[in-house]
């Protein structure tokens, strides 16, 4: 026996007007969700090195090792690139594609300035005789900077994907989804950074 | 934050897009750098209260770049509540496992 669907004479459903997810770009919603499942891994690892700070051979501690100066730079230089990423947004959303090139030009490039400075600050600390398998310390800070570089690291790689694709005429002023999202990758890189500074580098060298 | 402009156009798949008013990036961005630069200071004077300064200063910052330069003050609320989730949840696991392992000798070795 065969069944049939009821097909109501007057199909138009009345559509929820104040549906939160109605007219939500799906791209958008994928980067935010995987933005906030980023927060688990990366307060994980923050908690991790926090517990740890302490657990060091004596001399060879945060407060002995950890350049506050130098890497208040490095943060300074990580806000500065969030600005230029939202400048590049801004830029295509006039349908500025110049400006939108360079200012991404500009944000990989002080993405690289920071991975720069993190390679330096490592070697600086490795030189001292902090390592990966030293301490617990040791374990968990590289274990956090590391997997914070290697974010700003593929960020660097997605925004010259970006300058690439601009440079096809891949982004106008109708089409931004991708810088969009690519900048939203940025500026969470940069969040962290924030935490990170302050949690692990400003407070950790008391505790 | 200033408004510079604000307008209305067609999306790329045809849906109306709106877009929100830019605030002002570099004004912005001239908060941040004050405020790292009052953090960096406040570190290197130990007979102040570090750790409420700092944390309500990193909030701040923090606060700052989602809102304005990721544009949750202006996007959607599934954005805020999709994000505020997984940080909501990162600071509960943060918080509980400082508070129960901070004095805990056997898990650090």
């Amino acid at each position: 026996m065969q069944t049939q669907a009821h097909i109501p004479a007057h199909p138009a459903v009345p559509v929820q007007v104040d549906d939160p997810f109605r007219g939500l770009d799906v791209r958008k919603f994928g980067m935010w969700t995987f933005l906030g499942s980023e927060c688990l891994i990366f307060g994980s690892l923050i908690t991790t090195a926090l517990l740890y700070r302490g657990k060091h051979d004596p001399g060879l501690g945060p407060h002995d090792v950890l350049n506050i100066p130098f890497t208040a730079l490095l943060a300074f230089i990580l806000l500065l690139s969030s600005l230029t990423m939202v400048l590049a947004l801004a830029a295509i959303q006039r349908g500025d594609r110049r400006r939108l090139q360079l200012w991404l030009l500009a944000t990989a490039g002080l993405g690289t300035c920071f991975l720069g400075g993190q390679a330096y600050e490592f070697s600086k600390i490795v030189h001292e005789g902090v390592t990966l398998s030293s301490s617990l310390f040791g374990a968990s800070f590289f274990t956090l900077t590391g997997f914070h570089g290697t974010h700003v690291f593929i960020g660097v790689l997605w925004l010259l994907s970006c300058v690439a694709r601009s440079l096809t005429g891949g982004f106008n002023e109708r089409n931004y989804i991708g810088v969009e999202i690519a900048g939203l990758y940025w500026h969470f890189v940069d969040v962290v950074w924030v935490v990170i500074f302050t949690l692990v580098y400003l407070l950790a060298p008391t505790g | 934050m200033s408004s510079v402009h604000g307008e209305t156009q067609a999306g790329v798949h045809g849906a109306a897009v709106e877009h929100h008013t830019h605030p002002n990036y570099v004004g912005v961005f001239v908060v941040l750098f004050v405020l790292t630069a009052i953090e960096v200071g406040v570190s290197f004077v130990p007979q102040l209260p570090q750790a409420p300064i700092l944390i309500t200063l990193m909030i701040l910052k923090a606060g700052a770049v989602a809102l304005y330069y990721m544009h949750l003050k202006f996007d959607s609320r599934v954005f805020s509540w999709l994000f505020g989730t997984g940080l909501v949840t990162a600071t509960f696991l943060l918080i509980s496992f400082l508070v129960l392992f901070a004095h805990h000798v056997g898990i650090a070795g």
